[in-house]
């Protein structure tokens, strides 16, 4: 059983505040959806657990009881946070199968994933084993993220725009494979655009705005949430 | 065979380009540092390899490659390590400073007159295949620069440390976020870029017989254009432009007309002016940039 709490969470880009005091916890075996507009602060507080975030970072992050709040990017990753970032970033020039050996750097003192298991859960990889992972499409590459992120056996993954610039069919693909490892105990953080699907997958949403939870709700409550997200939206866009 | 002998200057020249912008190339790509001080560890290298004059000659070049290598490692330690996450602009002028630093010692140590030495004398002199009349030394660079890169792209394709070594390249941040240990890449990246500029110092000496605080700088700088027409980052594009420049010069050395050939460099630069007008990522230019944390 995982759990990772967020304490006053804040971010600072110079004068700016992009994140403004942001509480959470997700457990094992939940998705957390974070939803919002542009420059709500989702990304920013990814980015922020997983300790590569260039503002500067205030707030606790207890992972399981520890406070890893000042830890290294790396060293977070060993504790068992792994990011799967907005544009996927695999490394393009390593071979498929070298994306994911790489990443068992990242898994320390936990039981090692076996590379045939991501590709029993991504058969494509497997097909592709030996390309470099710039040449496939975008689907695949996000296929890539994920399966290099599960490499390093995360307790709780962060997933930050996965369904970005992919095809309707390739989402949904994307989504089921998220809620199986919600199934089989992992913790996910979601970042999502499309708020209304997020919120639908997620057993908790939160709704940011201006780099503070502007409301949040369990399952059901969630897909309100959401619609509560694009009215207020809508609202927004037509006063402007 | 005139032309064929031209080539093989060609091709002896460009390897010790390539040799010098991969050691640039490697140390750019994982630590983002620009590090003008590689010239100093070609320098350190060659004034250990006069040190050791009178061992057996194995031992000479080991131990000057290992100065270049331990130098290198140790500026890392000891100042770039402290510095990660800094500016660019930062990252320069501390390079510049931690060559001037070594500069200033290696002048203390040994003095600022060029010395010389009889290392690789028996080099220079021409070697004779039928009709062709090659340098030895030519010989000798292209041999050890082809050996050095085979073994750096075994180690880079073929190994863990090499697959972080281009992962960490390629997007350093990312790199750390799959739980690569950036002290271990940067460390090795370093002990490569020492490498390469101790391997370079010890055939430097033995091209010319002289050792001087500054050796490295001229080096260092040719180095620095070649890795801006490969493409700053991209490790490949290093190589490839190090035979560019080495090709370029010796072209433009034989087919210029000897009343223009003092103009050499300017001609060449001005092409490198025009190559970088058409292709300002270079030729081969690295995946992305991404910053730094």
């Amino acid at each position: 059983m995982s759990r990772l709490e967020l304490i006053d969470l804040r971010v600072r880009y110079g004068a700016v505040g992009a994140v403004r005091g942001i509480d959470l916890v997700v457990e094992s075996g939940r998705i957390l959806a974070l939803i919002g507009p542009n420059g709500a602060g989702k990304s920013t507080t990814l980015l922020a657990l997983a300790g590569a975030c260039e503002g500067k970072v205030s707030g606790r992050i207890v992972l399981d009881g520890k406070d890893i709040s000042g830890d290294s990017p790396e060293k977070r990753t060993r504790a068992g946070i792994a990011l799967v970032p907005e544009g996927r970033r695999i490394f393009t020039k390593l071979t498929v199968e070298q994306n994911l050996t790489l990443a068992r750097a990242g898994n320390a003192g936990r039981a090692e994933v076996k590379i045939a298991e991501i590709y029993e859960r991504f058969s494509v990889l497997g097909d592709f084993a030996r390309r470099p992972a710039g040449l496939l499409s975008g689907g695949q590459q996000q296929q890539l993220a994920i399966g290099r992120a599960l490499m390093t056996r995360p307790n709780l993954l962060l997933l930050d725009e996965p369904s970005l610039g992919l095809a309707p069919k390739v989402v949904e693909e994307v989504f089921e494979a998220v809620v199986r490892l919600r199934d089989e105990g992992l913790a996910v953080v979601l970042v999502e655009q499309n708020a209304k699907r997020a919120a639908e997958l997620a057993d908790m949403t939160y709704v940011l705005h201006n780099g503070q939870v502007d409301g949040e709700g369990r399952a059901a409550v969630g897909d309100e949430l959401a619609h509560a997200f694009f009215a207020a939206s809508d609202s927004e866009g037509s006063a402007r | 065979m005139t032309l064929l002998q031209n080539i093989i200057t060609a091709v002896s020249v460009g390897a010790l380009y390539a040799l010098f912008a991969l050691g640039l190339a490697v140390i750019y790509g994982v630590a983002g540092i620009i590090n003008f001080a590689q010239g100093n560890f070609i320098a350190v290298a060659a004034y250990v390899l006069l040190a050791l004059d009178g061992l057996p000659t194995p031992v000479t070049i080991l131990g000057a490659v290992a100065a270049g290598v331990a130098t290198s490692v140790v500026t890392e330690l000891g100042v770039f390590r402290f510095a990660r996450g800094a500016d660019p602009a930062t990252l320069l002028v501390l390079a510049f400073a931690v060559a001037l630093a070594i500069e200033s010692v290696i002048i203390l140590v040994a003095g600022s007159r060029p010395l010389s030495t009889p290392f690789g004398s028996s080099l220079t002199k021409p070697i004779h295949l039928g009709s062709l009349s090659v340098m030895r030394i030519d010989l000798v660079t292209a041999v050890v620069v082809a050996v050095l890169l085979a073994g750096l792209a075994l180690l880079l394709n073929w190994t863990p440390i090499g697959a972080q070594l281009r992962a960490a390249a390629e997007d350093f941040t990312m790199a750390r976020l799959v739980g690569v240990r950036s002290n271990l890449v940067m460390l090795v990246a370093f002990a490569v870029g020492g490498l390469l500029a101790g391997v370079g110092g010890v055939l430097l000496v033995a091209r010319s017989g002289t050792v001087e605080p500054s050796m490295g700088l001229e080096p260092v700088l040719v180095s620095f254009v070649a890795v801006v027409i490969g493409g700053l980052g991209s490790l490949a594009g290093a190589v490839a432009g190090g035979f560019v420049l080495g090709g370029l010069t010796i072209a433009l050395q034989v087919l210029l007309p000897s009343d223009i050939r003092p103009y050499r460099d300017a001609i060449l630069y001005a092409l490198i002016v025009v190559i970088l007008t058409f292709r300002p990522q270079g030729l081969l230019p690295s995946a992305n940039d991404r910053s730094r944390v």
